[in-house]
């Protein structure tokens, strides 16, 4: 899949395209060179605001290549889900640059495999677990996950020696919710058929987005607007008129797993939405601005985060009934990560609900990090897509 | 070994000890009949004084057999821990008697694969899903499971209309560590080599305990106890002085899975401890008695129960101690159901902790509710029985 003319400008233009990691890299260790303290992160549910707010620097480690598995595998189950096991090979064989960078790391009780996978890294780093709540709905639910964040800030402090403020926490809020209504802006280009933007580049956006300031990004949304903009009057679009729309969802996809986007678009169809934690999910709502308890707000936002570690994840069903509405997709894909069972057994729920509401055909691909299912993948999604 | 033992007498001469699921079942329709209310219930975080404080009657769910599996894969994958399937398989098949006489159920988020099963089969009955925190050691994690466990009172309360009263707690409180501690009694006699009871005799006692009171199973216990003292005096005793003693660690067995221990006796091992949930774990608590804050004391106990869904779950390493100190195995199988992360992981961490600190060798097993493994099973408990026959 291409766009329909040659040379077209990438979105963000810079040495760095099509290597979102390295763009990364070489962002947090600019910051870490100007004395900012780095956070390791695993999940979407650390707090990134009471991480600034404390002045330091969030990284995303390393969870997404195949090539530390087997060095995991010596000591963690080979059936096991394939992101723990590359995090902790990533670890233990010392090739995680944004491990090697990071004075600390935050953690949370997520799923079964990472947190007791937590416990066998624990002594590398100064490392916070956080008891995430599973029942979002419940009244406590809040209360208990600001405490948890306080006590996130309480270590992050300890640990480096800085204090972070409430006024702090507060003006991190606005910057997220800046940066998030310009990713949502971004997305509009996706949503339009044919859409603008390649899956590598909404991919690459999301990457360096969790990373970097909304102060360093404005600079790089105006480029990215500018490009847009130059796309659509120029009449440049990406994939053609008449493929077949494709909203992938489920578990986080990132590295050797882009190999389910590859093969969705060799078999002809765009990816035009990736409702997972690695894309869109953390752009899609703002935190309350100016509660008077910043924690609050920001624990009330991240408790909403539809991942199916969540029980019932009913806001899961809502969000997709909007990300189907806006992006108007001809099928789903889910993505499962082997070994996830939180996204396997909710796969059941999404699936009757995407048949029965929507109507929309839906495959489940179970997978790894490995190459030898990439043929039997490419023979569902082509029979997938040749049924709509 | 069997076959030593037939010409022992039972540990009590009572019909229904040879078949105490069956007594199980007639305790619950009894109870049933008198109108008490029945609660299901799928793990030992369940508060169980509560629930009976409040006049109702806690029962274990069917989820232990391979049967009902092949029902529950057309939903649940295939991938995914044998007891969460077995459960599910159970439901959907309409096969389990103490969840279609259960008037509520309540399940806990120990794990992904429970938490998530739970949201199919909660519109079936009125469900309580308990939020269990998992970092046991956090300051704040008493008052959170306390707040679950007030919240389940509430429920209960709703649902089964009726009541709590501090004083009844209270005396459910005392209810459990008077069983408890007579449990200890029988749990004394696996220390002595060579055993006297087998661990077929071990499940019937604990299976007897769910169906009985304080006083019912202090007679239990006094009749089990003469007759083992007789076995001891006459010297039957459960294997030879030399057979390798056995704790099995790690995820409940029961039902298809008890095929593991009947591998161990069938190599020539005896089974002295069972540290799992479905073995010995929780009669090791013991409740506060006469606190300010009885509902608290009961939040207090059930959190200390060493599962591998909390992190770090060190008090798991705490009882193993105590347990290999006490009961003097001479191997710790660790019991791994199929796809059960939390314990799988966690195997890591006990094989080296019983090597380095005990210097004893750990097998673990990963295995589920069929048959299929059997021999692969037999292979390796056999070799690590050879191997400790090497060392003496």
């Amino acid at each position: 899949m291409t766009f329909n003319v040659s040379d077209v400008k990438p979105l963000i233009n810079d040495e760095f395209t099509g290597e979102p990691t390295k763009r990364a890299l070489q962002y947090i260790s600019n910051q870490r060179a100007s004395g900012m303290p780095v956070v390791g992160l695993y999940c979407g549910y650390a707090p990134l605001e009471v991480i600034r707010a404390v002045g330091a620097v969030p990284a995303i480690l390393c969870a997404f290549a195949d090539k530390p598995i087997p060095a995991a595998e010596e000591v963690l189950p080979a059936n096991l889900c394939p992101l723990i096991k590359s995090s902790y090979g990533y670890i233990i064989t010392d090739t995680c640059p944004f491990f090697g960078l990071s004075d600390a790391v935050v953690a949370e009780t997520t799923c079964d495999g990472k947190k007791k996978m937590f416990e066998l890294i624990s002594s590398h780093r100064p490392m916070f677990v956080m008891d995430l709540p599973q029942l979002p709905d419940e009244a406590e639910a809040r209360s208990n996950w600001a405490t948890m964040i306080s006590k996130l800030k309480g270590f992050l402090e300890n640990t480096f020696g800085t204090s972070g403020t409430s006024e702090g926490i507060e003006a991190e809020i606005q910057a997220t919710n800046i940066k998030n209504r310009l990713i949502r802006r971004v997305y509009e280009y996706a949503e339009k058929k044919p859409p603008l933007l390649s899956w590598q580049e909404l991919y690459e956006l999301s990457y360096l987005a969790q990373v970097a300031t909304t102060e360093h990004l404005l600079p790089i949304f105006k480029e990215i607007f500018e490009t847009i903009e130059e796309r659509e009057d120029k009449g440049i679009y990406y994939g053609s008129p008449s493929s077949p729309r494709v909203l992938v969802t489920g578990c986080p996809v990132g590295g050797d797993s882009t190999k389910v986007y590859r093969i969705i678009e060799e078999a002809g169809g765009i990816v035009v939405a990736m409702d997972a934690c690695s894309g869109m999910k953390p752009f899609l709502s703002d935190i309350e601005e100016k509660t008077g308890d910043p924690i609050g707000a920001v624990a009330q936002h991240y408790l909403e985060i539809p991942c199916s570690c969540m029980t019932p994840n009913t806001r899961r069903l809502t969000e997709l009934d909007k990300v189907i509405d806006r992006f108007q997709p001809d099928a789903i894909v889910e993505v499962v990560l082997h070994a996830c069972h939180s996204y396997n057994i909710e796969a059941y729920k999404i699936m009757t609900h995407v048949k029965e509401k929507h109507n929309l055909p839906y495959l489940k691909i179970v997978t790894d990090y490995s190459e030898g299912d990439v043929e039997q993948i490419r023979t569902r999604v082509e029979a997938l897509l040749e049924s709509i | 070994m069997q076959a030593a033992m037939a010409a022992v007498p039972p540990l009590i001469e009572n019909a229904q000890i040879a078949d105490p699921v069956r007594r199980f079942l007639e305790y619950v329709l009894n109870k049933r009949e008198q109108g008490n209310p029945v609660v299901g219930v799928y793990c030992g975080y369940a508060p169980v004084e509560l629930i009976r404080a409040m006049g109702a009657v806690p029962v274990s769910l069917c989820s232990a057999s391979q049967w009902t599996i092949p029902a529950a894969e057309a939903i649940l994958p295939a991938n995914l821990c044998p007891m969460i399937k077995s459960s599910f398989g159970f439901i959907r098949t309409n096969a389990c008697f103490f969840y279609a006489a259960s008037d509520a159920v309540i399940g806990e988020t120990t794990c992904d694969g429970k938490k998530k099963m739970f949201e199919l089969i909660a519109h079936l009955k009125p469900t309580f899903i308990m939020d269990l925190p998992q970092l046991p050691d956090d300051t704040e994690v008493l008052d959170r499971w306390r707040k679950s466990v007030l919240k389940l009172q509430g429920f209960l309360e709703k649902t089964l209309q009726t009541s709590l009263s501090a004083d009844r707690l209270e005396a459910e409180i005392r209810e459990t560590n008077r069983k408890n501690r007579l449990m200890d009694r029988f749990f004394a006699y696996l220390a002595c080599r060579p055993i006297p009871v087998s661990w077929r005799e071990i499940y019937d006692v604990i299976t007897l305990e769910h169906v009985a009171n304080g006083d019912e199973f202090q007679d239990l216990i006094e009749k089990i106890s003469s007759s083992i003292d007789q076995r001891i005096a006459l010297g039957q005793c459960f294997g030879t002085f030399s057979s390798p003693r056995i704790l099995v660690s790690g995820c409940p067995v029961g039902g298809d899975a008890c095929k593991v221990l009947q591998i161990i006796e069938e190599a020539g091992g005896v089974v002295v401890a069972m540290e799992a949930c479905s073995g010995m774990k929780n009669y090791f608590v013991r409740i506060t008695e006469e606190s300010s804050d009885p509902l608290r004391a009961v939040a207090e106990s059930t959190l200390s129960i060493p599962c591998s869904c909390m992190t770090p779950n060190r008090r798991r390493l705490d009882l193993l101690d105590k347990m290999i100190a006490r009961f003097s195995p001479d191997a710790v199988i660790d019991v791994v159901l199929h796809a059960c992360h939390a314990y799988n992981v966690e195997s890591h961490k006990i094989r080296k902790h019983v090597q380095k600190k005990h210097g004893l060798p750990c097998l673990k097993i990963e295995t589920d509710y069929s048959k299929g493994d059997i021999e692969q099973i037999r292979t390796r408990v056999e070799a690590l029985f050879e191997n400790l026959e090497l060392k003496k």
